[in-house]
């Protein structure tokens, strides 16, 4: 394949900057030879240490995740290449287990690509637990662990190979797989897992083949791009993943060229993770610069259509702390005229006392999350000014974001 | 160009909300309990707004009371951040209506006050003490309560104070309570015989639940095990009684 892009880079969060803890996410961008096809795929792949005390050596597990995926690559590869239609196709599968309510389990079943799969991930538990438990050997743990001796190297694993005719993704543990079509459609490749949520993840120290989830497709995309959860968990939904974070590589390399825009993401990955939470961030990216110039627009639309969401989701927070608010203003004002007819020294007297500090107290908390809220509403205001957008029509960009306001605030009156 | 990601949804800090289901009847006027408690309510705002301010991942504290006598109390109507937070002393006086605290949980539970949007909540935990015998009503009403999802995943500690307490009756109904549901394999409840501890352990618990649950555990399982574990490396000696379920184990308080 010509004109393509690639690029994997990792950052250390500023929390484990600020406590002395290394990087534990760790990604890999590049080509794997394979027999069959034209015999080699570009392959991308991001890996999550867990970041509690007790996953003391996920960083270690991150990297022999990396390792394990790139020796089991080639075989599955080359099966899938044999194996896969040459007409479109585009499958998406959950955990194999049905009980674990993943979304997309009711997509197509392809029995040989599914048994080849769980096949592959297996081929990358097995690697993965030979190599730590090669590492235990020679570097033996300082307590025995009593979840097992991998459990210090538990971590996340995220994968695709992008080959001349088809792609394949797959995850283990939280972080997203996302992408743009060369219609400019967001691509979720991989369903999700109810597991990877609230701090929750599996993980590659605890789970196996049946719980990995993948997709593949022979429609080529414009860009994939995989992330850590200290990227996705910071983003309401896939949408405003590729358009956030995609939308602004593709034009800085359009404009730039791919040597920049590799540094200027390599810059970019630490004041993410500032922005976003101070989790290690990790992003692993595929791009058909062809392909680029024709979904740029669809991209900007979506960064807008994503500012709506976000205006729209902290105005009505934000209107719900007001009310919120202004109901205890209220309760405080009634209770004072209570108090007045109250006898002090009563318990009904004392009641009314602690009822009016605990309003207090909420109404303290409501005013600081109303705070936080307006600055969160002048931030999103500020990405929308700062986002470089070229009108397509004769509107100008300040009519635009007025419109978008505008249009939240409609909305709001809707829904409320 | 310098490159620039286009952020849509400001940064927010992760949630972690707390819930404190306070046993308020009559009974807990024995032995200075309700005493302890309100201490020690007051002394684990320092330890949580610590916790909040050091932990890892970011995340913000949240703190809902409920107060249950003859009847129950959201004592804040919203879940106040910890830096915000005063405790304001509660009184015992009244029954046990157990049935009516997991019904306001509930509520709470399902609230967008809470929760807003759902996204960047960290698991949730639930922290029970009690000191007696629930009113009838309690069981029902808890059945709702774990089909709630945030409550199935939430870390859930019952602490029971008391020779009440520890009737087998109680027990059991504790025992359902911290029944883990979609949070890991370990009961989690713990019985305080020496009443002189029931602040020591309330805040213990609180301490460490807050600490384990600020942070992002690779399953729920690690995460409950390393609660389970703190509290047996701390109370050790008598006084205090833990009953856990470790995996693997079908064990079931027996008095």
């Amino acid at each position: 394949m010509k004109n393509i892009f690639t690029y994997a880079g990792s950052a250390t969060g500023v929390n484990h900057l600020a406590d002395g803890r290394p990087c534990q996410d760790r990604s890999y961008a590049g080509e794997v030879e394979y027999a069959g096809g034209n015999g080699r795929a570009v392959v991308l792949l991001v890996s999550d240490g867990h970041g509690s005390v007790e996953h003391y050596r996920s960083d270690i597990g991150a990297e022999l995740a990396i390792e394990s995926a790139l020796e089991a690559l080639p075989h599955i590869l080359e099966l899938f290449d044999s194996r896969m239609p040459s007409d479109g196709v585009t499958v998406s599968r959950g955990v194999a287990a049905a009980s674990m309510l993943s979304k997309a389990d009711d997509s197509p079943v392809d029995p040989l690509f599914e048994s080849t799969a769980r096949m592959f991930f297996t081929r990358i538990s097995a690697l993965w637990s030979g190599k730590v438990l090669g590492h235990v050997a020679d570097n033996p743990l300082p307590e025995p662990s009593v979840q097992g001796p991998a459990h210090p190297y538990g971590c996340t694993l995220i994968g695709a190979a992008v080959t001349d005719r088809y792609w394949f993704a797959f995850q283990l543990g939280d972080g997203a797989v996302a992408g743009v079509g060369v219609d400019g459609r967001t691509l979720t490749p991989v369903p999700g897992d109810s597991r990877c949520r609230h701090g929750r993840t599996t993980s590659m120290s605890r789970h196996g083949a049946s719980d990995f989830r993948y997709g593949y497709s022979t429609e080529l995309p414009a860009a994939l791009m995989l992330c850590t959860d200290g990227i996705s968990d910071c983003m309401p939904d896939a949408q405003a993943l590729t358009a956030g974070i995609i939308g602004p590589i593709a034009e800085a390399m359009l404009a730039d060229g791919s040597a920049a825009v590799s540094r200027e993401i390599d810059a970019e990955l630490p004041e993410m993770s500032r922005a976003y939470g101070g989790d290690d961030v990790s992003v692993a990216l595929w791009m058909n610069r062809s392909a680029l110039p024709d979904v740029i627009e669809a991209l900007r639309a979506q960064n807008i259509a994503a500012a709506f969401q976000g205006y729209t989701t902290a105005k009505r927070e934000l209107v719900n702390t007001e009310k919120s608010i202004a109901d205890i203003k209220d309760s405080l004002t009634a209770n004072m005229l209570v108090v007045d007819d109250i006898v002090d020294g009563c318990w009904a007297s004392y009641d009314a006392d602690a009822d009016m500090l605990r309003e207090n107290s909420t109404l303290s908390s409501l005013r600081s999350r109303q705070r936080q809220l307006l600055d969160d509403l002048d931030t999103i205001l500020l990405s929308i000014e700062n986002f470089d957008r070229t009108p397509s029509d004769n509107q100008s960009a300040g009519d635009v974001q007025s419109d978008t306001i505008s249009d939240c605030d409609t909305i709001l009156d809707i829904d409320l | 160009m310098p490159l620039n990601f286009f952020r849509p949804v400001a940064a927010t800090r992760r949630h972690l909300n707390m819930f404190y289901l306070l046993d308020t009847s009559g009974s807990m006027n024995n032995a200075h309990c309700i005493q302890q408690l309100n201490s020690a309510m007051r002394d684990i705002v320092p330890i949580l707004r610590e916790v909040s301010s050091a932990n890892r991942d970011h995340s913000d504290i949240y703190l809902s009371c409920i107060s249950f006598g003859t009847e129950a109390k959201l004592l804040y109507r919203n879940p106040v951040l910890i830096d915000k937070f005063e405790w304001i002393d509660v009184r015992a006086e009244g029954l046990t209506n157990l049935g009516a605290a997991f019904m306001l949980l509930n509520e709470q539970m399902k609230s967008r006050k809470t929760f807003g949007h759902g996204d960047g909540n960290l698991r949730s935990a639930v922290i029970l003490m009690t000191d007696g015998q629930p009113d009838s009503g309690w069981q029902e009403q808890l059945t709702e309560l774990q089909s709630n999802p945030w409550f199935r995943e939430a870390f859930k500690i019952a602490i029971t104070v008391g020779p009440q307490a520890a009737h087998p009756e109680v027990q059991d109904v504790m025992w359902h309570f911290a029944t883990p549901l979609d949070a890991g394999d370990d009961h989690l409840v713990i019985h305080v015989s020496d009443l002189a501890r029931i602040g020591s352990v309330l805040r213990f618990v609180s301490s460490v639940v807050s600490r384990v649950g600020s942070q992002n555990y690779g399953s729920p399982t690690a995460a409950t095990g390393q609660i389970a574990d703190a509290i047996e490396g701390e109370f050790k000696d008598e006084g205090v009684v833990l009953i856990f379920d470790r995996a693997g184990n079908d064990r079931k308080p027996h008095y």
